[in-house]
């Protein structure tokens, strides 16, 4: 396995940590407002422009069902490729890189993964925490989320 | 003529799927018999060999294909080798047929230029252009004096198309001090003296090119060659386009920020005439700019329709009806992307046409019409509308049918009668067809169209036929629009769809008896002789309240005026225009977003989409 395959984006929603493998993650940016789209899924903020692409904007906390919060600067846009779509994640905060093996991984546990939507593929200890790897194809599909 | 033709044809499928190799050895074989063609006589023998190389390197490129493998290079050797002999002087022909624009022009020049300018010279030539030869040589006194290569090249520029600037070196001399000379062969109606003194006097010097002696107008046929080939010299990703035309849509928003900044200057008293006369300057450049980007987006609808013939041709045989199709529509273009979207509505109302409209062959014989049924394509460009019209010469559309399927009166006029055949889900058909379906009729087809801003129009000929007109927009990537407020965000809307925007005054507004009486209901607004529903933008977006409705944008669905409420007119705006494409975000009433300068993106309302989901959901209410 090379470097490149472990290296994994850290970062908080809720006070709890995720990850997404480097590969998938094109960007992380600053939250500096966003343009809403009437009419969209709850969860989706609206768009944002990023270097000079305009993509849709998902709101992680309103995903994962948790209350929402008023967007601030402190606020991350971690920006995905996934099936040749360009979508940016809004989470509360993103600053890490960590190498995570993928032996270190393993399925949620049963009643966590039925909970959590499938949202979650794997989870992993780092260190003192414990990590969710998410499922880019859960979270972005088209169906309600808080349904 | 025939070879050029599959040439070409194999060069620009060989381009749709990207396959670079054989492009390139396509257009090196096409221009090369090209040569042939214009006048230079036969092909040489030494041309064959290459030729025959070139068909193997292609025939070994389409076996890579079929195994999946990478294409590989065009090969180079045969390249250098059909570009050789299509540029050098061919022995024997230059009696019989003497080429256009080489004898004007100096021999070594001529070498130097590319065959696309050369054709740009004959043709101009051919059209009874002024063709003159400007030379400048710099050199530091002519600098001091304002006189550069880049001050020429503009000048000159300004009076006419300048087809190309070639360096050449001369002997140093006291006219050439750097032993260098710049050579602009500029197509131009102005007159030598004219740019000789636009450029700086004595600074250049001026040849007109003799005019060809015998300037026959040239046959069309070479006419379609010169054009295929113009189109073949450069072929780009049109969002290297997109991209430009966005920096320019910055620079013209920067311009409304300056005009501002000149006001406020004004204000304090300043003179600010002069800065006024540049900015206008300055627009009028963007402006033509545009022009120029704008039309570098536009394909001949021409080559947009070339798949018609093999549809109907399948639809000949699933149907088995005698169509005749006729596609004249001339030399009309439309922007890139009008025709990705126009395209599919087109091919649907020639599935219409051939399934609903022209009878079988018993039916014709029996109305004493010829057995071959005729659809009739058309296209004529007005302004800045491209009309297409569909017609056939079968049976049209039955009233009675309609109605009774549609379980309302029997429409009297063409207006009604499209009506009812655009409600969603409409079919005259009992079963579904392998050609026009079922349910997805018309009504998609109205929507494509109005969305880019156009319009559908149906003449209905009972017993003789049917047309349908199709009214679209040459270019939708830059969009004239409204920028506007409502609930608090900025928001546009393509000024093409607004028919007026007027001051609400609260006393010309009803509001009817409804059961929420909420801001979804509509109320009824009196203005400009018309009484229609007045519906809060705000509200039909779910935007919470802000400030006061104060002035309404009135539309027209399906010819009905139609009017959303807003807080705020900003003013009018170039925008360019990206669809949202993602399913996340790409939702029914917001056609896209446009950069107004602040790098937020803004949202394009579709109105009139946005009132048909409107209109929708209360019919949906009515029901409950």
């Amino acid at each position: 396995v090379s470097t490149i395959d472990t290296l994994h984006v850290v970062f908080e929603v809720g006070a709890a940590h995720y990850v997404l493998p480097a590969s998938v993650v094109l960007e992380l940016e600053s939250f500096h407002g966003v343009t809403p789209v009437p009419g969209t899924a709850s969860h989706v903020v609206g768009i944002v422009h990023i270097r000079g692409q305009v993509i849709p904007l998902v709101d992680l906390r309103v995903r994962f069902g948790l209350p929402p919060v008023e967007p601030s600067l402190d606020h991350r846009v971690v920006v995905v490729e996934h099936d040749g779509r360009r979508i940016g994640m809004l989470v509360d905060v993103a600053r890490e890189i960590a190498k995570i093996q993928p032996t270190a991984f393993e399925p949620p546990p049963e009643l966590v993964g039925v909970h959590a939507h499938g949202f979650v593929k794997a989870v992993a200890q780092l260190g003192p925490r414990l990590v969710m790897l998410l499922d880019c194809e859960r979270v972005l599909g088209q169906e309600q989320g808080d349904g | 003529v025939e070879l050029l033709r599959s040439l070409h044809t194999l060069k620009g499928l060989a381009g749709m799927m990207g396959v670079e190799p054989i492009v390139e050895l396509a257009h090196a074989m096409e221009s090369l018999v090209r040569v042939a063609q214009h006048g230079r006589g036969v092909l040489p023998a030494a041309a064959l060999d290459p030729l025959v190389a070139a068909t193997q390197a292609i025939s070994g490129g389409l076996r890579a294909m079929a195994d999946g493998v990478p294409v590989p290079a065009a090969p180079d050797s045969v390249l250098l080798a059909l570009e050789q002999i299509a540029a050098a002087p061919w022995p024997g022909t230059e009696d019989a047929s003497p080429p256009v624009v080489l004898p004007v022009l100096d021999a070594v020049l001529a070498g130097k230029l590319a065959r696309s300018e050369l054709e740009e010279l004959q043709q101009a030539f051919e059209r009874g252009e002024r063709v003159s030869q400007i030379v400048f040589a710099p050199s530091p006194a002519k600098a001091e004096a304002g006189a550069t290569i880049t001050t020429v090249r503009a000048a000159v520029g300004r009076l006419g198309r300048i087809v190309r600037v070639l360096p050449r070196s001369v002997p140093r001399s006291d006219a050439a001090p750097g032993g260098l000379e710049f050579v602009l062969l500029v197509v131009t109606q102005s007159p030598p003296q004219a740019i000789a003194a636009a450029a700086g006097l004595a600074a250049v010097e001026v040849t007109p090119l003799a005019r060809r002696e015998s300037a026959a107008p040239s046959p069309a046929d070479d006419d379609a060659f010169a054009r295929a080939s113009r189109k073949g010299v450069v072929r780009m990703d049109v969002a290297k386009l997109d991209t430009a035309l966005e920096h320019l849509s910055s620079l013209g928003i920067g311009q409304l920020h300056l005009r501002e900044e000149a006001r406020t200057l004004a204000s304090a008293g300043v003179d600010v005439r002069p800065l006024l006369r540049r900015l206008d300057d300055q627009e009028r450049q963007l402006r033509r700019m545009r022009g120029t980007l704008l039309e570098l987006r536009m394909v001949p609808l021409r080559e947009v329709l070339e798949p018609l013939p093999l549809i109907v041709r399948g639809l000949r045989n699933t149907t088995g009806k005698h169509v005749r199709l006729a596609v004249e529509v001339g030399d009309a273009e439309l922007d890139k992307t009008v025709a990705e979207r126009l395209f599919p509505a087109l091919v649907h109302l020639v599935r219409n046409a051939i399934d609903h409209g022209i009878e079988d062959v018993d039916a014709r014989r029996a109305r004493g019409k010829p057995e071959e049924g005729l659809l009739r394509v058309e296209a004529a460009s007005a302004s800045t509308m491209l009309e297409i019209s569909m017609s056939d010469d079968g049976g049209g559309v039955d009233l009675e049918r309609v109605a009774q399927r549609a379980g309302r009166p029997v429409p009297q006029t063409d207006v009604e009668l499209l009506e009812i055949l655009t409600v969603p889900g409409f079919s005259t058909r009992d079963t579904a067809t392998t050609t026009s379906g079922r349910g997805l009729g018309l009504d998609i087809v109205r929507q494509t169209v109005e969305a880019l801003g156009g319009t559908l129009e149906l003449e209905n000929r009972p017993g003789q036929g049917t047309t349908l007109r199709v009214r679209a927009p040459l270019t939708v990537a830059i969009l004239d629009a409204f920028a506007f407020v409502a609930g608090r965000e900025r928001y546009l809307a393509p000024i093409a769809v607004v028919d007026a925007i007027v001051e609400v005054d609260p006393a010309q507004v009803v509001r009817p008896p409804g059961r929420d009486g909420g801001a979804r209901a509509p109320s009824l607004l009196h203005a400009r002789g018309a009484i229609m529903p007045l519906l809060s933008l705000r509200g039909a977006l779910g935007l919470p309240r802000a400030g006061d409705e104060t002035r309404a944008m009135i539309v027209r669905r399906h010819g009905q005026p139609f009017a959303f409420g807003i807080e705020r007119m900003l003013g009018r705006h170039e925008v360019l225009v990206r669809p949202l494409v993602d399913p996340l975000v790409a939702v029914w009433g917001v056609a896209g977003s446009a950069d107004l300068g602040d790098g937020r993106p803004t949202l394009v309302l579709d109105l009139p989409a946005l009132t048909t989901r409107l209109a929708r959901g209360a019919a949906g209410e009515a029901r409950v």
